[in-house]
C-alpha cells in the first residue's frame, strides 16, 4: 500500500496494516484516527455502534505506539477490532442489545477479549448486536442501501466492516448470525468449528450451539483473528491434535474435492441466487486443482430445522427466565421464542440433543474422504427491504448444528446489486483446511485479495 | 460391542443434563432441567456487576490497609497458579502489603517447587512456610485413607489451619484465597454465596475431620499443632476474616493460569488424573488425590476438568466424557509411592477405597459390581490391538 490518506487507511485489511504499523510508517493513532472519522462520516446513517469512546479509542492506540516504538507489541498491536456488544468488555458498557441492560458494566473482558488485547490490539467499540443475539434487530443498516436489513444478530460488526469503520470484528453464531450479516453486507465472515473459541465471559444463548467468529474483508485477516482468539496447546487435547494433524488440514498433492450443495432450503431460495450458485460451481470448474461435483445431503438432513428450533427455544427460555420476567423490556419475538421453549419438555429438549449429536456425526461421516470442501448458499438472495424483515429460509443453521467451521465468500450480486455470498464449510476441526481453500479462491482470482467495497457512499 | 463413545462411565448414575458433573459428587444439586450448580454459576457470572463487587472488594482492602498493621493481610499460597494470580492482584492492582503463608504438604514435585520460589521472588514478599515432619505425614496418610478415603488430610487441614494459626500469631485479620467455591465445587453459587469462615466451615469444605479424629496408637494429639485451628475467642478477639477473590472478581482460572504463565513465567507440567496441565501441578500425589476420588465417588478430575471445557464451549459434551473415562480411570504411578510410605497393599488400599465407595454411594445406583463392570469394560475397550 503507497498512498496513506486517511481514507486508505480506513479501507486497509489488517494484514496491510500490521507491517506499517511495526515498521511505523504509521502510527497506531493515525489508524485509529482515519477509523473514527470514517465512523463519523457514516454512523448517523449506518448505526453500527452501539457504543463509541473516542478518546478511549485513541488511549489505547498511544499505548500501541509506545509498545510499537519499544519493540514490545504483540502481533497485532495498534490493530483496531470491533466487539460484538455481547462480549463483555473491562473498561466500555455490554448491553446485549437489550434496555434490561442498558450501561451495564460488567467490569471485566470475555476470554477473546483478552486474548485480542494480551496480542496488543485496540477495541475500537462495541457494535450492535440484536437483542441477547436473537433475532429482535438492533438499529443497524445495510451499508449499500440503507433500507435493507444487514442481517443478524451481529449486524454492527459486519456493517461496520463493510462500511471500512473497522478491518475486523468479533461476531457470534447460533444458527446463522454470522454468514448472513456477511453475506448480505458483503465481507468476509467465518464461523470456526465448534469447540475451539473460548465462550468465557460473554452471553450464552445455547450451549451446544454459540460459536465465536469473525469479520474481514481478506482470509488471512481472518486467519489472523482466528489464531488470536483460539485455545492453543496440549491443555486443549482435541483441539491440539486434530488442529496440528497434517492429514486433516492439508490437501497435499491431490486435488480439493469440492460439493456444490442444494441443501434442504434449496427451494426456498430466489431463482436468480439459485442460479448464482450453479454457475459459480461452474466457474470453480475451472480453477485449476479443483474436482467439482454436485452434492445432495441424505434426507436425514431436512430434520434439522426442527431439531435445532427445539434445542434453541428450550435453551433460550431456560438461559431468559429472569429477564422474561421482567417482560415489558423483552421484545415480542424473544417473547414468543420463550414461551415455546417453556413448552419444549426436558424429555423432547434431551432428545433434540441426542438428535443434534446423531446428526453431527452423520455429516462427519458423510464428508470424510469425500469432500474437502462444501458450497452452499449463504443466504437465499441479497438483502430485504424493511429493517424489520425476517431473513428467508436458509441452511446456515444446520451447519451450526453439526458444529462444523463455515466462511462466507462474498462473491454474488443480487438483482439490486446488492451483494451476497457462497459460504463454504468443511468437517468439524478443519478449520486451517477450509481457510487454505479460500486462500487458494482468492490466488486464482475468484475472490479479491481485499474485498473492500467502494468507499460507502449511500 | 455397543458403541459407548461419548456415553458416561457409569449408565445408571444420575449426570448434569449440561456438563459431566454426578449426581455422586458431594452437595450436588441440579433444577429442574437437571443442571448442575456449578454450571448455573458459570451464567450468573456473566449477569453480575462485578464492577459493583470489585467495590466492596475495594472497601474491604482499604479498611484492613487503613488498620496499618505490619502486614494488610495474608496470603495463603502453595505455589499453584492461583497463587501467583492472587499475589499479582493483591499486590500489583491492589497495592496490598502481604505476607505469604504455606503450609508444605511436603510432595513438591521440582516444578511446584519452582513455581512457588519464583513467585517469592516475583513479587517480593515476606513468606512463612510450615512442613509437618516426613514420617508424620506418611503416617497421617495412611490414616486419611481410612477416615476420610483420600491420601490427603494433612493438606485438607494444614492449608485451612496453618495460615489461621499464623494470623493469630501476627495479628493480621484478613486472609485471602482464591477460587469461589461458587466456581467449580457445585457446593455454592454466586447468587448464594458462602461468606462464613469459622471452624467448621474449614472442616467441612476441605478437612472432613478434626485433628482429635485423626489420633491413633501411632498419631499422638501432641503432633498435631499445625492442623489445629485457633481458638473461638483468638479468632473472634482478633476477628480474623477470610474472603475468596473469586467472589469479587471474575473469575477464569484458565485465562488467568494462562496469564500468569505467559507473563510471571509460571510453569506447567503433566499431572497425573487430568488431561490439563496446570491444576495441582505442585503435588506429585495428585494423581492418588483424584484416583480415591474416582474410586468413591465414580469420577476424579478429568472429569472436573472436562466439565469446565464443556461450560466454556471448548468441547462437546460427548468429547468431554470420553476425555473424562480415560484420564479417571488410569490408575496413577504415584499409587506405589503412596503404598510405599503407608505400607499399604494395593489390595489393602483397594479395600478401603470400597468401603468408602458403599458409603458415598449407598442407594445411588454405583454398587461395587455395576463399578467394577463399567470400569473393566471401559478399560478393555481401550485396550489397542
Ligand atoms: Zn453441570
Ligand atoms: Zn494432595
Amino acid at each position: 500500500m503507497n498512498a496513506r490518506t486517511p481514507m486508505d487507511l480506513a479501507a486497509a485489511t489488517a494484514t496491510e496494516l500490521l507491517p506499517l504499523l511495526k515498521s511505523r510508517a504509521v502510527s497506531a493513532r493515525e489508524v485509529t484516527q482515519a477509523l473514527l472519522d470514517s465512523i463519523a462520516r457514516n454512523e448517523s446513517k449506518i448505526h453500527a455502534w452501539t457504543y463509541l469512546d473516542p478518546e478511549l479509542a485513541l488511549r489505547q492506540a498511544d499505548e500501541a505506539d509506545r509498545h510499537l516504538a519499544a519493540g514490545t507489541g504483540g502481533k497485532l498491536c495498534g490493530l483496531p477490532v470491533g466487539v460484538k456488544d455481547i462480549f463483555n468488555t473491562s473498561d466500555m458498557p455490554t448491553q446485549m442489545g437489550s434496555p434490561i441492560f442498558k450501561d451495564f458494566t460488567p467490569g471485566n473482558d470475555a476470554r477473546v477479549v483478552h486474548y485480542l488485547r494480551m496480542a496488543g490490539a485496540t477495541m475500537l467499540g462495541k457494535t450492535v448486536t440484536a437483542e441477547f443475539a436473537v433475532h429482535a434487530p438492533g438499529p443497524t443498516c445495510n451499508p449499500h442501501h440503507l433500507s435493507y436489513i444487514p442481517g443478524t444478530s451481529s449486524s454492527g460488526s459486519a456493517a461496520g466492516v463493510a462500511a471500512h469503520m473497522v478491518p475486523v470484528a468479533l461476531g457470534t453464531q447460533t444458527a446463522g448470525s454470522i454468514i448472513r450479516p456477511a453475506s448480505y453486507c458483503g465481507v468476509i465472515g467465518f464461523k470456526p468449528s465448534f469447540g475451539l473459541v473460548p465462550r468465557t465471559a460473554m452471553l450464552k444463548t445455547t450451549d451446544t450451539l454459540d460459536t465465536v467468529g469473525v469479520f474481514a474483508r481478506n482470509v488471512d485477516d481472518v486467519a489472523l483473528m482466528f489464531d488470536t482468539i483460539r485455545v492453543h496447546g496440549i491443555d486443549f487435547p482435541i483441539a491440539h491434535e486434530v488442529l496440528n494433524d497434517p492429514a486433516r488440514q492439508q490437501i497435499g498433492d491431490r486435488p480439493w474435492r469440492v460439493g456444490v450443495l442444494r441443501g434442504p432450503r434449496w427451494d426456498d431460495a430466489e431463482p436468480y441466487a439459485q442460479q448464482a450458485l450453479l454457475d459459480f460451481g461452474r466457474r470453480l470448474r475451472e480453477v485449476p486443482g479443483l474436482e467439482v461435483s454436485d452434492v445432495v445431503l441424505p434426507d436425514s438432513f431436512n430434520q434439522a430445522h426442527a431439531i435445532h428450533g427445539t434445542i434453541y427455544d428450550r435453551a433460550l427460555a431456560y438461559y431468559f427466565k429472569e429477564e422474561f420476567a421482567a417482560h415489558t423490556l423483552v421484545s415480542p419475538v424473544m417473547y414468543d421464542i420463550v414461551t415455546r421453549g417453556n413448552d419444549v419438555s426436558v424429555a423432547q429438549y434431551q432428545e433434540a440433543l441426542k438428535r443434534q449429536t446423531a446428526l453431527a456425526h452423520e455429516l462427519d461421516d458423510f464428508l470424510n474422504g469425500q469432500y474437502d470442501i462444501i458450497v452452499d448458499l449463504s443466504t437465499g438472495g441479497e438483502a430485504l427491504q424493511g429493517l424489520e424483515s425476517v431473513d428467508r429460509p436458509d441452511n446456515c443453521l444446520i451447519w451450526t448444528l453439526c458444529g462444523v467451521p463455515t466462511l462466507n465468500l462474498p462473491v454474488f450480486k443480487g438483482p439490486l446489486d446488492l451483494p451476497f455470498g457462497a459460504q463454504i464449510f468443511s468437517r468439524r476441526y478443519n478449520d486451517y483446511l477450509l481457510l487454505d481453500f479460500a486462500r487458494h479462491l482468492q490466488a486464482n482470482g475468484i475472490i479479491g485479495a481485499n474485498t473492500a467495497l467502494p468507499p460507502f457512499t449511500a | 460391542m455397543i458403541n459407548t463413545y461419548g456415553q458416561p462411565l457409569f449408565p445408571d448414575i444420575k449426570y448434569c443434563a449440561r456438563c459431566c458433573m454426578p449426581e455422586t459428587n458431594e452437595g450436588m444439586q441440579f433444577d429442574e432441567m437437571g443442571i448442575c450448580q456449578a454450571c448455573q454459576s458459570s451464567e450468573q457470572k456473566i449477569r453480575i456487576n462485578w464492577v459493583e463487587r470489585e467495590k466492596e472488594l475495594r472497601k474491604i482492602l482499604d479498611y484492613y490497609k487503613s488498620l496499618n498493621n505490619e502486614y494488610d493481610c495474608i496470603i495463603p499460597i502453595s505455589g499453584g497458579k492461583d497463587s501467583t494470580f492472587q499475589l499479582h492482584v493483591l499486590t500489583k492492582v491492589y497495592g496490598m502489603r502481604a505476607l505469604a503463608v504455606t503450609f508444605s504438604h511436603t510432595w513438591f514435585t521440582e516444578t511446584g517447587k519452582y513455581n512457588l520460589q519464583n513467585c517469592l521472588e516475583k513479587f517480593d514478599v515476606d513468606h512463612v512456610m510450615f512442613s509437618p515432619s516426613r514420617s508424620l505425614v506418611n503416617r497421617l496418610a495412611r490414616q486419611s485413607l481410612f477416615k476420610i478415603g483420600d491420601a490427603c488430610w494433612h493438606c485438607h487441614s494444614g492449608v485451612g489451619a496453618f495460615p489461621m494459626q499464623t494470623a493469630v500469631r501476627y495479628k493480621i485479620p484478613l486472609l485471602i484465597w482464591g477460587e469461589s467455591i461458587a466456581e467449580a465445587s457445585g457446593r455454592a453459587t454466586h447468587r448464594n454465596p458462602v461468606r462464613k469462615f469459622d471452624r467448621d466451615y474449614f472442616t467441612q469444605v476441605s478437612a472432613k475431620r478434626y485433628p482429635e479424629e485423626m489420633v491413633n496408637s501411632e498419631i499422638s494429639l501432641r503432633e498435631m499443632s499445625a492442623f489445629k485451628l485457633p481458638s473461638v475467642e483468638d479468632i473472634e478477639a482478633l476477628g480474623v476474616t477470610g474472603i475468596h477473590l473469586g467472589d469479587f472478581i471474575f473469575w477464569d482460572d484458565e485465562r488467568q493460569m494462562e496469564f500468569v504463565r505467559d507473563v510471571y513465567g509460571w510453569k506447567e507440567d503433566k499431572v497425573e488424573g487430568t488431561y490439563k496441565n496446570y491444576k495441582s501441578v505442585e503435588c506429585r500425589m495428585a494423581g492418588v488425590h483424584d484416583y480415591t476420588k474416582f474410586l468413591k465417588r465414580g469420577f476424579g478430575r478429568g472429569t472436573d476438568h472436562a466439565s469446565q471445557d464443556v461450560r466454556a464451549g471448548l468441547l462437546t459434551r460427548e468429547e468431554a466424557f470420553e476425555l473424562a473415562k480415560k484420564t479417571d480411570t488410569e490408575r496413577p504411578p504415584a499409587l506405589d509411592y503412596y503404598l510405599s510410605i503407608t505400607g499399604f497393599t494395593e489390595v489393602e488400599f483397594n479395600a478401603v477405597m470400597r468401603e468408602h465407595r458403599a458409603k458415598v454411594t449407598a442407594g445411588g445406583g454405583l454398587t461395587d459390581a455395576a463399578f467394577n463392570e463399567a470400569v473393566q469394560a471401559y478399560r478393555a475397550s481401550q485396550v489397542k490391538p
